[in-house]
């Protein structure tokens, strides 16, 4: 097996290679081109090109709850306001740079490194359980709950450019995003009981100290040490781009590229109860991906 | 002694200052890779040139040039440019039938790089199809230049029998297709390669590039003429056109002093880079340029018809053009010192023929000619000379065109109707007016039409066509015109 892979390997290369040494013909030049090689890719092999976009995140991950710390302390289920946050989107903004190098007339590789904001959200209603020292039980509240991400990643990303005719182009390869600063998670929740119900007296929100509001805004970060983010998420890309000319050796160049990480952006994390450190919930992949609008302009070197 | 020592320096003098006027210019469109200029249109009004710019592989573009300058570069459609390499397109003067050469092009070719063809229909360009074995060999066939009649082929080839290298051969279109290519001959192909033939609008100057000996360097652009069919010695075209670099396809606008050719000197933007040369110290002859639209003559909608131009001294069809099928425009180019008709024909409409009597001027001229076709209507049909009832030789063409017409519209019906100058008496003029249309039914009637469908009316000189007394009026009235009766 290893040595199918090692010839499949060699017999690329051979091929690659002869694509660019070969000297083919044209309607100018019966033998094609002085030197016995397409001096073109010589003589100027490179594009730059400088982009900037916009992301359309996608991120999910999955809450499970312990429905017996619920039933031993009489409460019929979890809360549903949390529901809403196993998805969330948005959109937030990349800029970055790219070199391309031309391998035949057909294939080039591309390098990319970008600045990329990866914000999302998501706005949840239902309910939670407000506990009542009077009546030492719980009632069913009303709550919403907004929830806002910031993150910003530079991003590396390796790329095997095909072009399908002059103008159309696909590429694809890894991605590779570093994280810069912390994640930082804005959470707004709002109760809304009519029985005055303050957000001390949930479980979960008691936790960064109420004081007595039916609404506030909390501010959590991975720099925290029970939220850990991945510092280096990797991927896969897979785009499409179209070469439009605009003048001598410059090129805008609209794109649309997916990008599928394989990589968590933050750990596994749980709630637990502060009393009794009991986990009572548990919230597992979390998983971002994005899709990315881009415009670039190329510049032939 | 003195004049041993001026004379000398008033010739350098002189060729220096002739040198210094040629002023040569890089196009402003010209890409870092390779791009050169391979075929005009319309008098230069569209400049079709092969470039690298896209994807490293040439690729035909075509460059339209306005008033205001050169608009950007457009790639012609993926059927064109389907091969790995495409290029060398040349075109008939109207821009619309176009042979090229391409490098493993979607259509199956019979060697390496191969001639191709294509039409514009309604705008796109459409039947793409190699020109066969008879033109194409198994070896390499490109840069195709067509002549400005579109009835010779010009092309470079390495196929086996030249004299070495490549040479450039020739091939005529016949009523069965392109005839099977001749060399040029020692005169012009060498043992070293002979390539990038251009003939000039008047066909009488051939321009090409060869990497002969005794050149500048490279590629050098040659020159030869034609005299008595055949081609002069070529002659170096010499500094500053010429370069220690290569040099490739010297094109002259005609009726201009403006050439285009490239070259890859390190001075220019890419490799092969397209200049411009002013004044053009090898431009053609003068030529007639005609051009128009040809639209119903009822709705005005332009009308995409065959154009025919007929030699009238010969006979011989000399071109066979095709008016745009969106924007009915014509363009055709006539020689001086010749009597031609352009005729318009489409299926569905009566044929329309207009007479050019091109003066043997070298001062070429633009003529504009719209022409209207229509289902029924009087076309002008035969000339006479004076007092003669026989029709004038070159007006055989017309009556022969009318012979296929009633061939091919057997329900019609047609009036032949005789005319005359103002001279002489009405009953005279009256009975060589009915002479002359019965003499035109009588060639009708032996080419096997029916007699029954042809009835001859003469006019005398009731119904001038140009109510003047000058000979000029007098050679136009003296007619015979054809009526449609359905």
């Amino acid at each position: 097996m290893k040595f199918l892979t090692r010839s499949i390997i060699l017999i690329l290369i051979l091929l690659l290679s002869v694509s660019i040494v070969f000297s083919q013909e044209d309607v100018l030049r019966p033998k094609g081109k002085p030197g016995g090689y397409d001096y073109t890719f010589d003589r100027n092999p490179f594009i730059i090109g400088f982009e900037g976009g916009i992301n359309y995140n996608m991120y999910n991950q999955t809450l499970a709850w312990d429905d017996n710390y619920y039933e031993e302390r009489g409460i019929p289920n979890h809360p549903t306001v949390f529901d809403g946050i196993e998805s969330a989107n948005g959109i937030s903004l990349h800029f970055g740079m790219l070199l391309d190098v031309p391998i035949n007339s057909t294939l080039g590789l591309q390098a990319r490194i970008s600045y990329d904001m990866k914000n999302y959200g998501t706005t949840s209603s239902g309910y939670d359980w407000a506990y009542w020292w009077d009546i030492q039980g719980y009632t069913q509240e009303n709550m919403d709950l907004d929830v806002d991400v910031t993150s910003s990643y530079l991003t590396f990303t390796p790329l095997l450019r095909i072009n399908a005719n002059d103008n159309l182009f696909f590429t694809v390869g890894p991605t590779f995003h570093f994280l810069m600063g912390d994640i930082e998670t804005t959470w707004t929740p709002t109760v809304r009981s009519d029985r005055l119900a303050t957000l001390d007296q949930f479980q979960f929100w008691n936790r960064p100290g109420g004081d007595g509001q039916s609404t506030a805004e909390f501010k959590t970060s991975t720099a925290d040490p029970d939220e850990q983010a991945f510092s280096t998420r990797v991927g896969i890309e897979a785009g499409v781009g179209y070469k439009i000319p605009i003048a001598k050796s410059i090129y805008l160049v609209p794109q649309g590229r997916f990008q599928y990480m394989f990589t968590k952006q933050m750990e596994d994390t749980g709630w637990y109860d502060l009393q009794t450190l009991e986990v009572f919930q548990t919230t597992t992949d979390k998983m971002l991906h994005s899709l990315q609008f881009a415009l670039a302009i190329w510049f032939e070197l | 002694m003195k004049t041993y020592i001026i004379l000398p320096l008033l010739l350098i003098a002189f060729a220096m200052n002739c040198f210094a006027q040629i002023n040569i210019k890089e196009a402003e469109f010209n890409s870092r890779e390779d791009d050169f200029p391979t075929s005009l249109v319309e008098n230069g009004k569209y400049l079709f040139f092969t470039s690298e710019r896209s994807d490293f592989r040439q690729k035909i573009f075509v460059i339209n040039k306005t008033s205001a300058g050169w608009d950007f570069p457009e790639m012609l459609d993926d059927d064109i440019n389907d091969g790995i390499q495409n290029g060398g397109a040349t075109l008939t003067p109207d821009g619309q039938y176009m042979i090229f050469a391409a490098y493993e092009h979607g259509e199956d070719g019979y060697g390496r790089t191969d001639l191709y063809s294509a039409r514009k229909i309604n705008g796109e360009w459409e039947l793409v199809r190699n020109l066969g074995a008879n033109v194409n060999s198994d070896t390499w066939d490109s840069q195709p230049y067509l002549s400005s009649d579109g009835s010779k082929l010009y092309f470079a080839s390495d196929r086996d029998g030249g004299y070495g290298g490549t040479d450039i051969y020739l091939s005529e279109r016949t009523a069965s297709g392109w005839s099977n290519p001749k060399n040029l001959g020692r005169t012009i192909n060498t043992e070293y390669d002979e390539m990038s033939p251009i003939m000039s609008a008047d066909g009488r100057i051939m321009t090409f590039a060869s990497n002969r000996t005794n050149g500048l360097g490279g590629f050098d652009i040659y020159i030869s003429n034609i005299k008595n069919e055949g081609f002069t010695v070529p002659q170096n075209a010499g500094s500053p056109i010429n370069t220690n670099y290569d040099e490739y396809y010297y094109i002259s606008v005609p009726n201009a002093d403006l050439a285009y050719f490239a070259s890859n000197k390190p001075s220019g933007t890419g490799n092969l880079d397209i200049y411009t040369v002013i004044p053009n110290p090898y431009k053609s002859g003068a030529v007639v340029l005609v051009s128009g639209v040809v639209s119903d003559a009822a709705t005005g909608v332009p009308l995409g018809s065959e154009i025919i131009v007929t030699d009238l001294k010969t006979r011989k069809k000399v071109a066979v053009f095709r008016s745009d099928d969106i924007s009915g425009k014509y363009y055709v180019v006539l020689q001086p010192g010749r009597s031609y008709s352009i005729t318009a024909q489409k299926p569905g409409y009566v044929f329309y023929s207009e007479r050019f009597d091109i003066a043997d001027t070298d001062k070429g001229y633009e003529i504009e000619k719209n022409i209207q076709l229509s289902p029924t209507g009087t076309r002008l049909l035969v000339f006479f000379d004076f007092d003669k009832s026989e029709p004038k030789d070159e007006s055989i063409p017309e009556m022969d065109r009318i012979i296929q017409y009633l061939s091919d519209y057997p329900e019609v019906n047609i009036q032949i109707e005789g005319h005359t100058d103002d001279q002489g008496t009405d009953d005279y003029n009256n009975k060589l007016s009915i002479e002359r249309a019965k003499a035109v039914r009588e060639y009708l009637v032996a080419a096997g039409i029916d007699g029954a469908r042809i009835s001859a009316v003469g006019y005398g000189k009731t119904k001038p066509l140009i109510p003047d007394k000058t000979e000029e009026a007098r050679k136009m009235n003296r007619r015979v015109e054809l009526k449609i009766l359905r």
